[in-house]
């Protein structure tokens, strides 16, 4: 899962990074507004945290001019702004969530994944398709109620394939989705990894549309 | 009880027009009452005229009276004549009986006239005016009957135009309970009030225009410290959570250590601003009263910061007249050091810092021009509130916390002076601080 992170904090947008890192997000950093919206105009993220006073473009406009060209990306509001005037202004410019700082890390985290499951339709933590469950809180994965083994990118992979199952998804999707700007990833890399869950989950789960991409049957 | 202004004002009315009524009727029946006993008067005198010209002395006291035909006021007893001799003895009077009915009225209820005639008799004529008295009466209720209507009609007009009258300052009651109830936007709508209340209003609207604007700067002032001490507070919490987490090797201890330390820095430098803020604002006067050397001040400022303008590439010069305040040196030190750093952080490189004092008067100008990168028109008005930062990106590199003006004018008031600044995007920018010279001769001080 993409996050783009808008914080000017320098000190917090690094810790931030390795914490979302740590809980296997993909996370670009975006230090003032500006940026921000290069970076939402570039890459099409699964959420964004966003810091309301950021320098150059404020995270007010910036959630604003993001609704008003109608990306659904869920956008979780973190700011020292605490007053019930700033979330409900925020809330009713298309804001999903609303954490005041100081927060706590771990809810960060929460909240964010339950905003990527409700943003795909489905509010549950747990997937199944066919023999395969997905526990999406322990980020654990069954086949036929026996525990499997992924990596962290399989397992990224899977989430994603999953979350959009029943519609294509190209090879350049899924970099963009697993990795964060900072990575440097070949595609053929992602052929090795649908090729290790196919050895793992067996071999129907994943389709491949030759030239296309993946798709996950519904 | 509650005495309404509009009952005060309707009683006041009342009293005041009852007055004049109960006057004007008053001389009204009084006027109509002499006239008519004027009238009488006349009508008496006519009379006496009459009967002592008919009265023909006949020798040893008996006089011959022939009364014209037409004198029928005597013949239907509405008047009277009684006719004496010199010795006083009545020798002729219109009734016999008269001198009993006489004694039976009481003397208000008639009107007599006495001639002396030329043959020495008295004639007295006179007649009997209670029917007049009856019919003043008649005209006095009327008249009282019409006062009363006009009091009760003008009383009842008078308290409707009273309350018209009233009906803006219950507007403005209105609005004022309005404010305090917290609506800091009420307002009195002063183009349809009265002319001498539409002083009042605009004076108050004007009053509610300075409350609401320190209800927004408290509010702003509130709102930018918890972001001054959350951001860090934040950034510990963060770290130390994700430190905590799992096991980390001593690298990632040290690294996430100095980020609480710079966390825990900007905290104390925050906190630190704050107390100075609220210690300059709490003095309203100055902490020592002695006399201060301002090119003293200024020497010492430019001295602590030369290096400070050095690694910016920024010329610093002081020029100009002695002035000699009376006040506290330190705290003055502060807040021109104040002014002057951030001339020189927000300066450009190969750019310049000049300070000029001049004495006129007893008011000395201080005068602080840098070639910096000036400020946005619409930020003037609130570069001297508290934690206002024109850039916030760039005050972070510079490491401001937006109290440093704000403290250096809250030393300049309490010095009985202030601080002004005029500025010019790019071009850069003028802080003029004006106070009030102590009367000694600073060329007589002893040099410190």
């Amino acid at each position: 899962m993409r996050v783009l992170v808008v914080e000017d904090e320098a000190d917090l947008a690094s810790t931030l990074k390795r914490a979302l890192d740590e809980a296997h997000f993909a996370v670009d950093v975006a230090g003032d507004g500006d940026e921000a919206q290069f970076m939402l105009g570039e890459v099409s993220y699964d959420a964004v945290v966003l810091d309301l006073m950021v320098p150059k473009r404020s995270g007010w406009l910036l959630l604003q001019d993001l609704r008003h060209a109608g990306a659904r990306t869920p956008v979780l509001i973190l700011t020292a702004l605490d007053a019930v005037d700033d979330r409900v202004k925020a809330l009713d410019l298309g804001a999903d969530d609303y954490l005041p700082k100081p927060f706590a890390i771990s809810e960060l985290v929460a909240r964010l994944r339950a905003l990527v499951r409700r943003s795909a339709g489905n509010p549950s933590p747990v997937l199944v398709v066919g023999p395969i469950t997905i526990d999406r809180a322990a980020r654990l994965v069954y086949r036929e109620n026996a525990p499997v083994d992924l990596t962290a990118r399989e397992y990224a992979i899977l989430e994603l394939m999953v979350r959009h199952r029943g519609t294509l998804v190209t090879r350049s999707a899924i970099c963009e989705h697993i990795y964060s700007e900072a990575s440097d990833v070949f595609s053929n890399v992602i052929d090795v990894h649908i090729a290790a869950l196919r050895r793992k989950l067996g071999p129907k789960v994943i389709q491949t549309r030759r030239g296309q991409g993946y798709i996950v049957n519904a | 009880m509650r005495e309404s202004l509009r009952v005060r004002l309707v009683l006041w009315y009342a009293l005041v027009l009852t007055l004049v009524v109960a006057l004007y009727g008053g001389a009204v029946v009084y006027q109509s009452w002499r006239s008519m006993i004027a009238g009488v008067d006349a009508e008496l005198d006519g009379y006496a005229r009459a009967v002592g010209n008919a009265l023909r002395p006949v020798g040893g006291g008996r006089y011959d009276l022939e009364l014209p035909a037409d004198m029928a006021a005597f013949n239907e007893r509405r008047a009277y004549y009684v006719i004496s001799s010199p010795t006083g003895e009545i020798v002729d009077q219109s009734d016999p009986d008269l001198s009993g009915r006489r004694d039976e009225r009481s003397v208000s209820e008639r009107r007599e006239v006495t001639l002396r005639t030329a043959g020495g008799a008295t004639v007295l004529v006179g007649r009997d005016v209670a029917d007049l008295r009856r019919e003043q009466w008649a005209f006095a209720l009327n008249v009282a009957l019409a006062g009363i209507a006009t009091l009760g009609l003008s009383i009842f007009g008078g308290w409707f135009v009273a309350g018209r009258a009233l009906a803006p300052i219950k507007r403005i009651s209105r609005a004022a309970r309005a404010m305090s109830a917290g609506n800091l936007s009420a307002r009195i709508a002063v183009e349809r009030t009265e002319s001498e209340l539409e002083q009042v209003a605009s004076t108050l609207n004007e009053a509610f225009d300075r409350l609401h604007l320190a209800v927004e700067q408290e509010r702003r002032f509130t709102a930018d410290a918890s972001h001054e001490l959350r951001t860090p507070i934040s950034v510990l919490r963060a770290e130390t959570e994700w430190a905590l987490d799992r096991d980390r090797t001593p690298r990632q201890y040290k690294d996430a250590l100095t980020v609480c330390r710079r966390a825990a820095m900007r905290m104390q430098d925050a906190v630190e601003r704050m107390l100075a803020l609220v210690r300059a604002e709490t003095i309203e006067d100055v902490r020592e009263a002695a006399p201060v050397h301002i090119n003293a001040v200024v020497t010492g400022v430019l001295e602590w910061l030369a290096p400070v303008a050095q690694e910016r590439g920024v010329r610093l010069t002081a020029s100009g007249d002695l002035l000699t305040v009376t006040g506290d040196a330190e705290q003055l030190r502060e807040a021109l050091n104040n002014i002057v750093a951030n001339a020189i952080l927000y300066n450009k490189p190969g750019g310049s810092v000049t300070i000029a004092t001049h004495l006129s008067g007893a008011s000395g100008r201080i005068e602080v021009v840098d070639t910096g990168i000036g400020i946005p028109a619409d930020a003037i008005p609130h570069i001297f509130d508290r934690f206002f930062r024109v850039d916030k990106a760039r005050s972070r590199e510079v490491g401001g916390s937006g109290l440093g003006l704000s403290i250096a004018r809250a030393i300049f008031v309490a010095h009985g002076g202030d601080i002004t600044c005029t500025s010019e995007t790019g071009t850069g920018s003028v802080f003029v601080i004006s106070l009030p010279v102590s009367t000694a001769n600073p060329s007589l001080c002893s040099p410190t």
